[in-house]
């Protein structure tokens, strides 16, 4: 959990000091990840087995956060993959992908 | 049952009209997005009006259709509170049916009835994880529309702040899940089996993903850009609905809970920002010269207007305000879009529509106290700061909009027309003010007098005020956050505030 602290305030300090468009994008990225793993840990029962069905398995980790994560885990692609395409078209018009030089955001 | 049918067939609509769609342009090569479109808004309209009917005749109680008999299944959920929701989302659609269409290719069309998709099943969503999944569908369309005029910056802020809000809410449902064993929105029983510090840090993370996602005070910045960047179809839509899916949130996963558990926090918390909200909607409207961006930048008011309400558990007035800006946004964006170009207001020929919009108005801000009247809405106790605010900020708001720092397209004519606006924005103005009145003043006295008469009076000095102003204080005419970074540094500001205002105790 201290690493995943960690993560998250590198990735909330590098989402405000860089200038750079893309190194934004790759904290979101690292922020929803770190997110993602608090919630697939939060399922793990220590012993526990893959949750498929089986015969004389009693204990398994719970298969929901895995679930819903896989789902969290396509929007973000989706999310990244959008914000990249954008950052091209705006580096194609403006030349730059730093933040502090465009005053009409 | 039939309204279980519609309540599953209502989000898949505009999904099957694009499946369709697509179908048809890769088997024929023929477009047919544009009738298909049409087909699913008109379905979509026609399915959302009879639930609203049917629940309107019915108990009252709420409907809940579990998607499979799995106890973690999809549900779906329509209750009193999504009658408003519904009504803000229908709203937009029917004007979004009376315009020509707007798109100008099939490819925005599709994304476009993903973006319709997304809302509906968010209006229909039971569980926190359909409402971040329904949200995320919603908002990834959201982000390619906003694009959709070139204006790719003003999309990537949105993206920036739209990734900044998802990050708590999942943090949020980790908390409740962990905590209650379940995704269906927390009710007074889960709350009440929930340990104290879990319910806040639950709480923290909802209050902050929401009043980002609402765009509450300091992270409000973003609105006026993004909303006023893309074709005014979808300007409405934002402005009407999407942006109020925050407020959903902050309904569903704040308030109640934090009713409920008796924690009073949380709704402290909404209280302080949604008056921050209010101020900063006024003084942004009052510098602003770009009729689009004041548009846009209102509905922060209303977002401040309608948090203050929910903080005092006054769901009926906070959710009927809602419903009755959407009617309200959606017609200012469509006759703005009629005047509006390039270069400045394009007045001539259009003053019938401005005239319209005026009694538009008036009629509309009147349906807000016709509802509180006619639905027994129940008006709470509030504060005189609240009171006093609200007047401020709505004085501001006016005098911002009554200002006329518009660039009026010089033309044959043009001129004479501005001399009309005066006279129908001070009498829009003094009818919304006597509504409001009459109905929210339960006993008329000195102070009630006192109080409504400073506010007429600030909004009809708004106009020398501010010229005055920009002279003394040299200021920028635009004020609004130029660079990104700041803006997203308000982020922390705000987490900040809400950890010192629900966690420490």
């Amino acid at each position: 959990m201290i690493l995943v602290w960690l993560i998250v305030a590198t990735a909330l300090y590098g989402l405000i000091v860089c200038d750079n468009l893309i190194r934004k994008v790759m904290c979101l990225a690292m922020l929803e990840s770190m997110v993602i793993l608090v919630f697939l840990a939060s399922g793990y029962v220590e012993g526990g087995l893959a949750p498929i069905l089986e015969t004389g398995h009693e204990m398994s980790v719970d298969p929901l956060p895995q679930a819903l994560m896989l789902t969290a885990i396509v929007i973000g692609v989706c999310f990244n993959s959008l914000a990249l395409a954008f950052i091209v078209r705006v580096h194609q018009a403006r030349r730059t992908l730093e933040a502090s030089r465009f005053n009409d955001f | 049952m039939i309204s279980e049918r519609l309540l599953i067939v209502f989000p898949y609509l505009p999904l099957t009209a694009l499946m369709l769609a697509a179908a048809c342009r890769f088997t024929t090569g023929r477009d047919a997005s544009r009738p298909f479109l049409r087909l699913a808004q008109w379905m979509q309209l026609a399915t959302g009006t009879t639930l609203m009917i049917l629940f309107a005749l019915s108990d009252g109680a709420a409907w809940e259709v579990p998607l499979s008999v799995w106890h973690h299944s999809i549900l779906l959920r329509f209750d009193s509170w999504k009658m408003y929701f519904m009504a803000a989302y229908l709203l937009p659609l029917l004007l979004s049916l009376l315009v020509r269409d707007e798109w100008s290719s099939p490819t925005l069309r599709f994304v476009f009835m993903f973006y319709l998709g997304g809302c509906s099943a968010l209006i229909v969503a039971g569980d926190v994880f359909n409402f971040f999944v329904a949200y995320e569908l919603m908002i990834m369309s959201a982000y390619v529309l906003v694009a959709a005029r070139g204006r790719y910056l003003a999309a990537v802020r949105y993206m920036f702040f739209g990734a900044a809000s998802s990050a708590p809410l999942l943090a949020g449902i980790i908390v409740l899940y962990g905590s209650s064993g379940t995704l269906i929105f927390p009710d007074a029983a889960t709350v009440a089996a929930m340990p104290a510090a879990n319910l806040a840090w639950m709480l923290f993370f909802f209050s902050i993903a929401f009043m980002i996602k609402a765009a509450f005070f300091p992270v409000s910045g973003w609105v006026a850009p993004c909303h006023s960047a893309t074709v005014p179809v979808m300007s409405a839509f934002l402005g009407s609905f999407t942006i109020f899916s925050g407020i959903y949130g902050l309904t569903y996963l704040v308030v109640q809970p934090a009713l409920a558990g008796g924690f009073e926090a949380p709704l402290m918390f909404l209280r302080i920002m949604s008056l921050a909200t209010l101020l900063a909607a006024g003084l942004f409207l009052f510098y602003e010269s770009d009729i689009k961006r004041c548009v846009a930048g209102s509905t922060v008011y209303t977002i401040g207007g309608v948090g203050l309400l929910l903080s005092y558990g006054m769901y009926g007035l906070a959710l009927a305000y809602l419903s009755v800006h959407a009617a309200f946004k959606s017609a200012l964006f469509m006759i703005v879009a009629r005047i509006e170009t390039g270069d400045g207001l394009r007045v001539r020929g259009h003053v019938p529509y401005l005239l319209a919009g005026a009694a538009a108005s008036a009629i509309v801000a009147g349906l807000y106290p016709g509802m509180v009247h006619f639905l027994k809405l129940e008006i709470g106790a509030y504060g005189w700061v609240d009171v006093s605010v609200g007047l401020i900020s709505m004085g501001m708001l006016l005098g911002g909009f009554l200002k006329f720092q518009y660039r009026l397209i010089a033309e044959s004519g043009a001129k004479r027309y501005k001399r009309w606006f005066w006279p129908v924005f001070v009498v829009t103005a003094a009818l919304m003010y006597t509504l409001i009145f009459a109905r929210f003043q339960a006993s008329i006295s000195w102070k009630a007098i006192l109080q409504w008469s400073l506010a007429v009076v600030a909004t009809l000095l708004a106009g020398g005020i501010y010229r005055r102003t920009i002279r003394f204080a040299n200021l920028d005419r635009r004020l609004i956050f130029k660079n990104l970074n700041v803006e997203l540094f308000f982020i922390m500001l705000l987490l900040a505030a809400g950890a010192v205002a629900i966690l420490v105790d």
